[in-house]
């Protein structure tokens, strides 16, 4: 097709004419240079868009356009980024409907005209197309790599668009082509950054935590077996003593037996959390009311707790269902619900174990709640607890002793009996573990 | 940069706002003037531009004009651009678009039967 317009491709023999070409073309030139200069700073795709459909729409003296970019994968689609003069809806609809017969573009087709597309369109994708006054349609491209397309709707007044006209819209697509290029690459960069950003905080993190509990466990194991060590080496000194009384030599002993009992503890703690983060522990599992077990539990752990000046209640709602657990490992669990309460609680402090029904989202559960009334924990800090090796206070003059360790074994054994352990706490106002099992229908 | 764009909202009505533009028009601003103005439109209100100020206009300027133009048609409201400055008045006549845009010569005229 050639087009003609003897306003824009005037005759040698009218001055007028000629003048008004001249003013034209160095219009196109600063719309050009304007073009590549706003393009050079922008970074986003949609600004990149805007920039581009204004600029070409009062290069060519149009006030309809819109601009799609191809989809990853495969069929590519055409995903409208901006339009302007055509609704969005009616955009998008059109990208759409066009996808089909504009993918792939011929990289080397410049610009195809929709009075072109008799055979290639499909007649609905034609009435919209002309109802809505688009006229072409041009490939936005990088190194002959389809990226989008833009559309253009006729020229105001009817005149049609020249051969020149058409040369500065294929060079302001091919300016167009090569940003939204840059600014994906740019954000892409970005992206990878980010994540680079954040995967090596958290082996930061993963050091800061192997180190405080390389420190923690040298710490806990070492406490115990310097007490052992003492008080062996007093009975060792003092066996051929014959003054020395037996009630002192049993104290002697108990000291010693019980910090060994500890130092086991602790190592099975520790064996058994690598071998629970290994998912090789194992399990047996049974179906059972909780509430026996915990109460019998309560009872023998009571005399301790109360001896360190805590009080533990148990509490059991009537009609409980019966859920599906292992016996050792429930009470592994809420012993070390109850053993941190003892721990980050000062004296005084009431302990609750309550065991409840709770239903969610059309799950039922059995609920064993171990409430206490202590200091509470921060918000900021819940997320952490269940990590490993953590304490809230980190430091290695903290308090309380401990590897941080059981709250991470604790959920991670309710995982393995498909529950979970849930935490509400607030700075002065108590903390309330919540360990939920699946309920079992007595009807199953 | 010389000639920042500024926007200034002088009289608002219920029906209509008249806005007076001054710096620059160009791929900058011109999305802001579009909002700008759609938004007005979304309240029902016609808009006159004074375009007095205006001491440059890109392509992407006249394309926004032309934008606004369209859209205000097709939702059946009313744009009007008034006192055009020289550099607009030239690059509206390089392309022709008089007879397109509702151009006034002052925001008197312009207003005339829109409220």
């Amino acid at each position: 097709v050639v087009w003609t317009d003897p306003d824009r491709d005037p005759k040698a023999d009218d001055p007028g004419g000629v003048l008004r070409l001249v003013a034209r073309r160095e219009r196109d030139l600063l719309s050009l240079s304007e073009l590549t200069q706003e393009l050079t700073i922008a970074l986003d795709p949609y600004e990149i868009a805007d920039i581009a459909l204004y600029s070409i729409m009062g290069q060519l003296g149009t006030s309809r356009a819109a601009l799609w970019r191809y989809s990853e994968g495969s069929p590519r689609q055409l995903v409208l980024v901006r339009s302007h003069g055509v609704s969005k809806h009616v955009a998008t609809a059109l990208g759409t409907a066009c996808a089909p017969w504009l993918v792939p573009v011929d990289p080397n087709q410049r610009v195809i005209l929709v009075q072109d597309l008799e055979l290639r369109a499909d007649a609905a994708s034609l009435r919209l197309l002309r109802q809505e006054g688009i006229h072409l349609f041009a490939p936005i491209t990088f190194r002959a790599e389809p990226l989008g397309v833009l559309a253009l709707g006729s020229r105001i007044g009817g005149t049609r668009y020249t051969e020149a006209e058409l040369h500065v819209l294929v060079t302001s697509l091919g300016m167009v082509g090569g940003a939204l290029q840059n600014a994906t690459l740019y954000n892409s960069l970005r992206e990878n950054n980010r994540k680079l950003r954040l995967a090596n905080e958290s082996l930061k993190e993963l050091d800061r935590l192997k180190s405080e509990f390389l420190s923690n466990v040298n710490h806990e194991l070492r406490t115990p077996l310097t007490i052992i060590i003492a008080y062996l080496s007093i009975l060792m000194d003092q066996a051929i003593d014959p003054e020395l009384e037996v009630s002192q030599l049993r104290e002697y002993l108990g000291t010693a037996l019980s910090e060994a009992r500890k130092l086991s503890a602790m190592v099975e703690n520790l064996l058994e959390f690598s071998s629970a983060t290994k998912e090789t522990l194992s399990l047996r599992m049974e179906t059972a009311e909780v509430a026996p077990c915990l109460a019998s539990y309560c009872a023998d752990r009571a005399p301790g707790v109360s001896s360190g000046l805590r009080e533990l209640v148990f509490i059991e709602d009537q009609g409980l269902p019966c859920a599906r657990f292992d016996r050792s490992r429930l009470l592994q669990i809420v012993d070390s619900l109850v053993s941190n309460a003892v721990k980050f609680t000062p004296q005084g402090t009431r302990i609750m174990v309550r065991v409840g029904r709770y239903e969610e989202e059309g799950s039922s559960w059995v609920r064993v709640e171990v409430q206490d009334d202590g200091p509470g924990i921060p918000s900021d800090r819940i997320e952490a607890l269940f990590g490993s090796f953590r304490q809230l206070d980190g430091s290695s003059t903290r308090e309380v002793g401990g590897m941080g360790l059981g709250l991470s074994l604790a959920q991670q054994l309710a995982q393995m009996m498909d529950g979970m352990i849930r935490v509400e706490s607030e700075p002065g106002r108590g903390s309330n573990f919540m360990l939920l099992l699946p309920a079992v229908s007595p009807f199953a | 940069m010389p000639d920042p764009f500024v926007m200034e909202e002088v009289e608002a009505l219920p029906r209509s706002v008249t806005i007076r533009l001054s710096g620059r028009l160009d791929a900058k601003s011109a999305p802001e003037l579009t909002r700008r103005c759609s938004e007005h439109r979304t309240q029902a209100r016609s808009v006159i531009l004074n375009l007095a100020g205006v001491t440059f206009i890109a392509s992407s300027g006249v394309g926004a004009l032309l934008s606004l133009e369209e859209e205000f048609r097709q939702a059946g409201a009313k744009i009007r651009f008034a006192c055009l400055s020289p550099a607009v008045v030239s690059v509206v006549r390089l392309l022709n678009l008089e007879q397109f845009l509702a151009i006034r010569s002052t925001e008197e005229e312009a207003r005339r039967g829109l409220d």
